[in-house]
């Protein structure tokens, strides 16, 4: 016997859909069936209504009609759990997926109807489903030492943690010990940073790996295997004091990427004065080899011929915080290329007191100080063509550098030109106000153009509260770039595989109730790596992370669900393809009879799919349960075109196209998969059989796979369904794979009208 | 002004949206397109205004507009539009539905008519679209189907206009040198409806359009060739996005033509032309078909010639003027452009300025006589090219 | 259906007497796995089936009964289904086609397409096109599905489209097929007019240039055992190519081991493994087989990723009949790397759904129900069956259970059963049970209906021996029958387990009758069961046996013998009496044949049970024995029914005479 229980989720599905004539249309469907409704399901009276249910009428599987499985799945699954097998249920999404895409009340029930069927009949092959424990690690891994780095390593340590952290760079730090001041209180930034950066560096519980990577990682969460790579610093970290002989001594003279290319520095320097650890380095692409710095270094620290060393280290949990770079825009219509047209963070490279100019703005092209100062805001932002987002922080920063020059230099005119000013904040409001009173000139309207003009420049803007074209003459111009995730972000998607965005940062499992989790169990994001943040958002995170973290790894062992794929060993031929196409080396081949190693298997379901004889089942998603699936869509309409959508991404992407109310033609019927490399070429060919009118597969972008080539695999799968759709006459038109992220809704919606055209 | 609650009718720009691909609705107001556009420096038109007075649905305010007459179709603002909104598109829907409110520009009256009565927007008999190629080696197509190589539509402007003869004719003796047969559609030849549609009268434009797609399928070509990039863009891509059926033959500009004769070696360059020349892109032609490199390849494969780049060139170019009606309706604000484009190429030192646009051509060629005082030429790129071809 | 029995029987005695030298396929052991699916329907099992039982007919039906998923994810299956539904766009890259003749190729480019292999499978089309361009004709090329994965995995609704569409297309032509299943198909199924590729090609007499090839033929069933195509394409390989042939071969062919995609498993991964030994052992480059299927079957071995074991099968090739044909024509190039199908994008046809209500009456005829009561459990077929498939289990556990639950059982079993639930045993009798009460007792005696109703001396002969041994045993009161006869004509027999469970408590059991033995061991849970012979056997120094001057033949009961390999016990017992002379069956053990009684054959069709007991005592009379000796109560019964000459005993008579006792 199957529960439905349909909610109206007040108005959200009610007021959309007929519910009481579904709950009718359910309880007079099948004998082995029964269908109840409330108004809120999710509610502790809904939640009773389950469990009474489940009781009294002693129910074999319930089907959950409501909301999006990714809103109150887990509410539910501990509901059910408390009666039976948490996983003996199956979501119907009438609400993101039907109600709320489907402006007309007879067709959005028609399409639950359909729906509801095809969870009612995957349901009827539910099996109950174990758990098991596995010991856990209590080191982490921080990768990234920059704010959020390095507040959230500290926070661990006070919580009795061990740390590695690793970076890139040459010290720890990041952008923050770059800045000259920070807004609104405009502190100096070096003096509010340094103590932590102090106190990294001296506590015994954190080691800190500079110049080095991290290149791969293995393992289960809980105990993720971590291999290092320490680049060379051809110096000694041992024997080297930071005395500086060696710097005073070099002869080259270079420019400083620390210092955005605004300063110089020798073959081998310090970034600063406070770097951590505080070890000088030689820059090979600048060294000339020349052996001086050998001569004089008394501790004979120089190492010229240091080698790249790679080490593995094994931890429990991993905190991402490998932040931003900003958008390059030289070569645009903004011309960074212009010496005369720089960046902010150039800016506050010549701004720090320790730099090149001691603090004094001084143009890079001749050195004089500029009489007509520009700021650019939403410079390659809130465009199209570069960054779509709004980076956040550009305003602010924006506003603060001008205070901060206006006030040093009230004879200097400036101008900023932007397109809204973004103040919302403590005290943002007011330090905005308070610039304007200083006479710092605000534009209103997007820079459409930059025209070098010899060492100044032109811009064209239009004052759009005058409503007339603006030509304005300026001898310094500075871009408020977008942000940008860093490469070490980018990287992070391929080493761990954790989803990003369209925009290419990192994505959080829930924007707003879990912002710094991803998908990857113990592997969380802190700071400028999930998306453009200031400052004290950075610290938010890292905190969270630090608190998220220590309750992952409170006991020695943490339990794990059995959701994973299983062998059939009459039926296995251990011809050895799953374990060839299994990416988490999970199947073990060694034995008499092959096993699935279930704490490996992240229950993707890409074993199963090229299996020959089927012998191996995703346990959750099994092969008969998603063709049930279907044959239940179908036989309420036959009309229909089904939609495979993985869970990471094509699903989510549903759903928000669904919170967005996006109209979607109710022929789309979405059929839930964990990975678009679950879906076989059965599944794809099948629902032609049962009169669908089309079928497609939404998967991850390409790169992005969360189980690392389960789209690519769709993709060839794809390839070949839909070939032999044409050799069989029927089409491969009608099939159809789409990538999207999990936040572009738009682009599901773009894809279902796709796919009715085309199946008409 | 007050805007009253009654004048907003959201009805309009709801229906507008829903009918053009990038709505202006989501434009945030930024005025990227107005900093930079050349209807605005001659006039009040402020293309960021329409956008706001269309999302307010400002339906009569809007409609018994003057100043939406002023855009001359340049496409800047779509290329600079950081939302990627396409404020063309909805000025120029913005205009079909003045006049469809009855609200057409009274200065392009003569135009409209003209066209109705003789497939010509300048009040010129079909029987004079045969006087510009008399005497040259031309086939007829639509008297002998599938004559010739290539079908060349000259367009109504190099037809009508004897100043622009010399280039219609030099494509002529250009194509013939290098072996191709050249046919035209003669006296049946039509106007591709580009202007009625830019001044809002669409079904003229679909009546045209739907003759124009028959008599390009029945020429017996594999190729059309065009002179005025205003009809290519037309008939290529306006054409195609309204489905006004598919037209068989390949429909390039003559630029990309003749550059891709020169590249594979079927036309020879032989005589020296001492000229110092830039190259002012139609918006057309750039902006609106893409094609940049070709007149340039051209004028570069010219022994003899010095080139010469404008400032503002390419994606960044700014407009003759001429286009989106402007000349018609206002003749001095087209010429006001013209002397300032003119101005940007005096800078160059060049002694020849060209372009590869009947419309253009005669434009700048009038913002010469205007300046009085320069000593440039206005020249098209085939009248360059046929100097360095030995007769 | 049209390929019959007597048609395969005449087959198999035509060349040279077969049936002697058919060496059985050792089982390991007991298998029962996947009732409805092992079956490669290869046929190899007519070739010792004493009923002559048609199989292949009872597995399809039971398969659309069951609906069984096939293997590589049920792709081909789904794709057979819809291959039959559309129009299948023409694929061919090469040759000239006309109209004199039609020719069929089948699905392989669809194989090829979804298999993404190395191996070009719709080479073998490609090649036939042109070798008969090359002999003079330009075939028309019907592309199409013909349904025989359908038709096999049980799709039967589906196949009936299919079937119709195809039709169509066939009607008034004469079709060359180089695929074994389309040809079998075409012919027997769609009664077209239909040629194989090798027999047209060979009545052509081909000029051929002998290729450097080194061949052996693999018999695809479908053109061997179930269309007796053996000589032309032989004939072909020995023009075409240096040709070696196989141990196992023609009628006697081994199976590719799949059928209709549906049984892969680690048997049939056995079964190609076999195969592939077999021709590597013949020292053949090349595996020449005129099937698509075949091919495929036998070429998975490459593809199977556990090295280690799949070693030694490497080096040889798969090739299809027509690819040799063309190469040795000169127009065809097997080694070519590119594929020959060429799939252009199309936008297709609509489908509409399938919406035909299962129903299983529309396939149930006289001849199916004839069939599915034919079986006597024997096992024989489990012998010879190269995926070892448990027919008894199918027809016992599916099928007979189906019909009988349809009201089809026949007359005699339904009065058994009615009888059987008045009375609790088999033969209605009512004055109650022999009991001996001695709840103390070790042992259970369980005699069972035949020893306790009708044959009292084997009772008796029991009783004394067991008491002669000092067994402690009782006959507690309320046994009934053990169910034997209900479970094997497909009548429910849970009432009595629960009553037999009831009495006997978890005891150790003795019987001495076969059925029962089987039964209890098999049907019943949890019960330790011993046959008589056994006890026996282990206390046989304890019997005073004197001589017994009798030349006699030892007759393995089917549910003792093959069913549990249960062959040498009696044997020795019976050697163990001095002077006995035990002279062997011709097939004796697991080749022994069954005397015809079991399966509900005997109530059902008497005749049938007794012809085959017939046939066995006649070789008894050949031999000149004295008397036949056996150790089921219920074979003996059938066997003494059919001759009067020589006595059939029970073995514990046998033993009662050499004890001296009179039973």
């Amino acid at each position: 016997m199957i529960g439905v229980f349909i909610c109206f989720c007040g108005q959200n599905i009610g007021g959309y859909i007929n519910v009481p004539e579904l709950t009718d249309y359910f309880n007079n469907w099948r004998d082995d069936v029964v269908a109840f409704n409330t108004t809120f399901l999710c509610s502790e009276i809904g939640q009773d209504l389950i469990k009474d249910k489940i009781e009294e009428l002693n129910l074999d599987a319930v089907v959950v009609a409501s909301c999006s499985p990714k809103h109150h799945g887990g509410i539910f699954q501990n509901c059910i759990g408390q009666k039976m097998n948490q996983y003996r249920w199956e979501f119907a999404n009438i609400r993101e997926q039907c109600a709320w895409v489907t402006p007309n009340k007879k067709n959005a029930t028609e399409k639950a109807k359909a729906i509801i069927a095809g969870a009612i009949e995957k349901a009827m092959l539910m099996n109950d489903i174990g758990s098991t424990r596995v010991p856990v690690t209590k080191d982490v891994l921080i990768i990234g030492g920059g704010i959020a780095g390095m507040h959230g390593s500290l926070e661990l340590t006070d919580k009795g943690f061990h740390v590695h952290m690793v970076e890139k760079k040459e010290t720890i730090g990041g952008h923050m010990v770059q800045f000259d001041r920070v807004f609104p209180t405009d502190d100096c930034a070096m003096c509010t940073s340094s103590p932590i950066l102090a106190e990294v560096a001296m506590d015994p519980l954190i080691d800190i790996y500079s110049l080095s990577e991290v290149i791969e990682v293995k393992g289960r969460p809980g105990e993720y295997r971590v291999t290092i790579r320490r680049n060379p610093r051809y110096i000694d970290e041992s024997k080297c004091t930071a005395c500086g002989d060696c710097t005073t001594h070099c002869p080259v003279e270079a420019w400083s990427e620390w210092h955005y290319g605004m300063a110089t520095r020798a073959a081998t320097y310090k970034p600063l004065a406070q770097a951590v650890p505080l070890k000088n380095r030689i820059e090979k692409e600048s060294c000339i080899r020349c052996g001086t710095c050998e001569n004089v270094c008394k501790a004979n620290a120089i190492m010229y011929d240091q080698q790249p060393e790679e080490f593995e280290i094994t931890v429990g949990a991993i905190m991402i915080s490998t932040g931003y770079d900003i958008l390059d825009l030289s070569n645009t219509e903004y011309h960074q290329e212009h010496p005369n047209v720089i960046s902010h963070l150039q800016l506050e490279a010549i701004k720090v007191p320790s730099g090149p100019t001691a603090g004094e703005i001084l143009r890079p092209s001749d050195g004089k100080m500029p009489k007509h100062l520009v700021f650019v805001l939403c410079a390659g932002s809130r465009d199209r063509r570069h960054n779509v987002y709004c980076s956040k922080v550009c305003c602010m920063y924006t506003t603060k550098n001008a205070r901060l020059i206006k006030s040093e230099h009230p004879e200097m005119k400036i101008t900023i030109c932007y397109i809204d000013v973004r103040a919302a904040g403590r005290g943002y409001e007011e330090y905005f106000d308070k610039a304007r009173e200083m006479g710092i000139n605000y534009v209103r309207g997007n820079v459409s153009e930059i025209v070098p003009n010899g060492e100044d420049l032109i811009l064209r803007v239009e004052d759009t509260f005058t409503g007339e074209p603006l030509e304005m003459e300026a001898d310094l111009v500075v871009l408020s770039s977008g942000m940008i995730p860093s490469q070490g972000t980018r990287d992070m998607s391929e080493v761990i595989h954790v989803v990003s965005g369209a925009d290419k940062f990192l994505a959080p499992v829930h924007v707003k109730i879990a912002p710094v989790d991803t998908a990857n169990t113990g592997v969380y994001i802190a700071g400028t790596v999930e998306a453009p943040k200031p400052i004290q958002e950075c610290i938010t995170d890292a905190g969270l992370v630090a608190s998220r973290i220590s309750t992952f790894l409170k006991d020695p062992e943490i339990e794990i669900d059995l959701k994973t794929s299983k062998i059939n060993p009459e039926i296995c031929i251990k011809c050895g393809t799953c374990a060839d196409n299994c990416v988490y080396d999970a199947i073990d081949t060694t034995g008499e009879d092959f096993k699935v190693q279930d704490v490996s298997c992240q229950a993707c379901g890409k074993c199963s799919v090229v299996c020959p004889t089927g012998a191996i089942d995703l346990q959750l998603f099994t092969e008969d349960q998603l063709i049930k699936q279907v044959d239940g869509i179908l036989a309420e309409d036959k009309d229909s075109i089904i939609g495979f959508c993985c869970y990471q991404c094509g699903y989510n992407a549903a759903d928000l196209a669904g919170t967005a109310k996006a109209f979607i033609d109710p022929k789309i019927k979405v059929v839930l998969v964990p990975c678009s490399g679950r879906v076989t070429i059965q599944h794809m060919l099948y629902p032609f059989f049962k009169g669908a009118k089309g079928v497609f597969v939404a998967a991850c972008l390409e790169g992005q796979c969360h189980y690392i080539d389960g789209n690519l695999q769709a993709k060839e799968k794809v390839k070949l369904a839909k070939k032999s759709l044409d050799l069989m006459g029927i089409g491969g038109r009608k099939l159809n794979l789409f990538n999207m992220s999990s936040a572009e809704g738009p682009k599901f919606v773009a894809a279902s009208k796709r796919m009715v055209e085309i199946c008409q | 002004m007050v805007i009253k609650d009654e004048e907003m009718d959201f009805e309009f720009s709801k229906k507008l949206e829903k009918e053009l691909a990038n709505s202006f609705a989501k434009c945030f107001q930024c005025g990227t397109c107005t900093a930079r556009c050349p209807g605005g420096i001659i006039s009040d038109y402020r293309t960021r205004k329409f956008m706001r007075m269309a999302q307010l649905g400002l339906k009569d305010k809007i409609l018994s507009s003057d100043e939406i007459w002023n855009c001359t179709t340049c496409s800047t603002c779509k290329i600079l539009c950081p939302w990627e909104v396409d404020p063309l598109s909805t000025i120029l829907k913005l205009r079909r539905e003045a006049v469809r409110a009855g609200h057409e520009n009274k200065k392009h009256d003569p135009l409209v008519k003209s066209l109705a009565n003789y497939d010509n927007p300048w009040l010129q008999p079909r029987s004079a679209r045969r006087k510009w190629y008399k005497g040259l080696d031309v086939v007829d197509l639509t008297e002998n189907p599938g004559g010739a190589d290539v079908l060349y539509y000259v367009g109504c402007t190099a037809t009508f206009d004897k100043r622009l003869w010399g280039m219609a004719r030099a494509v002529i003796r250009v194509l013939g040198k290098a072996g191709i047969k050249v046919g035209v559609l003669g006296k049946d030849e039509k106007c591709c409806g580009g202007t009625v549609r830019g001044v809002g009268h669409p079904e003229m434009f679909e009546a045209l359009a739907k003759q124009n797609v028959e008599d390009f399928n029945k020429a017996g070509v594999d190729t059309v060739i065009f002179s005025c990039p205003g009809c290519l863009n037309t008939i290529k891509n306006t054409y195609k996005a309204e489905q006004m059926g598919e037209i068989k033959p390949k429909l390039v500009h003559v630029v990309e033509f003749v550059s891709q004769l020169i590249k594979d070696g079927k036309l020879k360059l032989d005589k020296d032309v001492k000229r110092i020349v830039t190259y002012h892109d139609p918006c057309h032609l750039g902006k609106h078909c893409e094609v940049f490199d070709a007149p340039r390849d051209i004028l570069k494969a010219i022994p003899g010639l010095d080139f010469r780049e404008m400032k503002f060139i390419m994606k960044d170019s700014w407009c003759c003027g001429a286009g989106g009606g402007v000349k018609t309706a206002y003749p001095e604000r087209a010429t006001e452009l013209a002397v300032n484009r003119l101005n940007q190429a005096e800078e160059t030192e060049a002694d020849t300025i060209c372009s590869a646009c009947s419309f253009c051509y005669q434009n700048l060629l009038d913002g010469l006589v205007a300046k009085k005082d320069s000593k440039m030429e206005m020249k098209d790129v085939m009248e360059i090219l046929a100097e360095a071809i030995e007769e | 259906m049209s390929v019959d029995n007597s048609k395969v029987k005449e087959a198999k005695e035509a060349p040279k007497a077969p049936e002697e030298e058919i060496k059985p396929i050792k089982v390991a052991g007991e298998c029962e796995i996947g009732t409805v699916l092992d079956c490669a329907t290869c046929k190899r099992c007519s070739l010792v089936c004493p009923t002559e039982l048609n199989l292949e007919k009872v597995v399809r039906i039971s398969r659309y009964l069951k609906d069984p998923k096939g293997s590589h994810r049920n792709v081909f299956k789904v794709t057979s289904k819809l291959a039959g539904m559309a129009e299948t766009q023409s694929w061919l890259k090469k040759g000239e086609t006309g109209t004199d003749i039609a020719y069929f190729p089948g699905c392989s480019a669809l194989f090829d397409i979804l298999l993404q292999r190395d191996t070009n499978y719709s080479g073998a089309a490609e090649a036939a096109v042109l070798s008969l361009n090359k002999l003079g004709f330009k075939p028309e090329i019907i592309y199409g599905c013909c349904g025989h994965d359908l038709y096999y995995s049980g799709a039967l609704d589906e196949f009936e489209i299919v079937k119709k569409e195809l039709s169509k297309k066939l009607e008034g032509k004469k079709i060359v097929v180089g695929c074994g299943e389309c040809y079998h198909m075409l012919k027997n199924v769609y009664n077209a007019d239909v040629i194989t590729f090798a027999e047209f090609v060979f009545e052509q007499h081909p000029k051929f240039e002998k290729t450097d090839l080194k061949t052996t033929y693999h018999d695809p069933c479908r053109l061997g055992r179930y269309n007796e195509i053996y000589d032309a394409p032989r004939e072909l390989l020995k023009k075409a190519s240096d040709f070696r042939e196989m141990e196992n071969i023609r009628e006697e062919a081994i199976c590719c081991s799949v059928s209709a995609w549906l049984n892969c498993n680690k048997h049939a991964r056995e079964v190609r493994f076999n195969r592939i030994r077999e021709a590597k052992a013949t020292g053949a480059d090349y595996i020449v087989t005129a099937c698509n299927k075949c091919s495929i079957h036998l070429d998975c071995v490459h593809y199977e990723l556990n090295k280690e074991e799949v070693k030694d099968l490497e080096g040889i090739k798969i090739i299809g009949l027509e690819e040799v044909v063309g190469y040795a024509l000169g127009v065809y190039d097997p080694f070519k790397e590119e594929k020959s199908y060429e799939v252009s994008e199309i936008k297709g046809k609509f489908l509409e759904p399938i919406t035909i209500e299962k129903d299983l009456e529309r396939y149930i005829d006289e001849d199916l129900i004839e069939q599915a009561f034919r079986c006597t459990s024997c096992k024989n077929c489990t012998i010879v069956c190269p995926v070892h498939y448990d027919t008894p289990g199918l027809m016992m556990e599916v099928f007979r259970p189906e019909l009988v639950k349809r009201g089809y059982a026949p007359e005699k079993h339904t009065k058994i059963a009615s009888v059987l639930k008045k009375t609790g045993n088999a033969f209605g009798v009512e004055t109650g049970v022999k009991s001996k009460v001695n709840p103390k007792a070790k042992y259970i005696y369980f005699p069972g209906c035949v020893a306790q109703y009708r044959r009292d001396d084997v009772f008796q002969a029991t009783v004394k021996i067991l008491d002669l041994l000092g067994v402690d045993y009782e006959i507690p009161e309320g046994l009934v029958c053990c169910g034997s006869v209900l479970k094997r004509t497909g009548h429910p027999m849970d009432f009595l387990i629960e009553q037999n469970m009831k009495v006997l408590k978890g005891k150790p059991i003795i019987t001495s009758c076969s059925g029962c033995y089987a039964t209890l061991k098999k049907d019943y849970e949890g019960l330790d069961v011993h046959h008589i012979t056994d006890i026996i056997k282990e206390n046989i120094g304890k019997l005073p046996l004197k001589e017994v001057k009798k030349k006699v033949m030892y007759h393995d009961p089917c549910h003792l013998g093959r069913k549990f390999s249960y062959y040498d016990v009696p044997r020795e017992i019976i050697k163990a009496i001095p002077g006995i002379e035990l002279v062997p069956f011709d097939k004796e053990k697991e080749n022994a044949q069954c005397c015809g009684a079991g399966g509900g054959v005997k109530s059902a069709k008497p005749d049938l049970a007794n012809d085959l007991a017939k046939k066995k005592m006649e070789e008894a009379k050949g031999k000149d024995v004295d008397m036949v000796v056996s150790s089921c109560p219920f074979c003996e019964l059938n066997l003494a029914d059919n001759c009067e000459d020589i006595p059939v005993v029970d073995i514990l008579n046998l033993i009662m005479e050499s004890l001296g006792v009179k039973a």
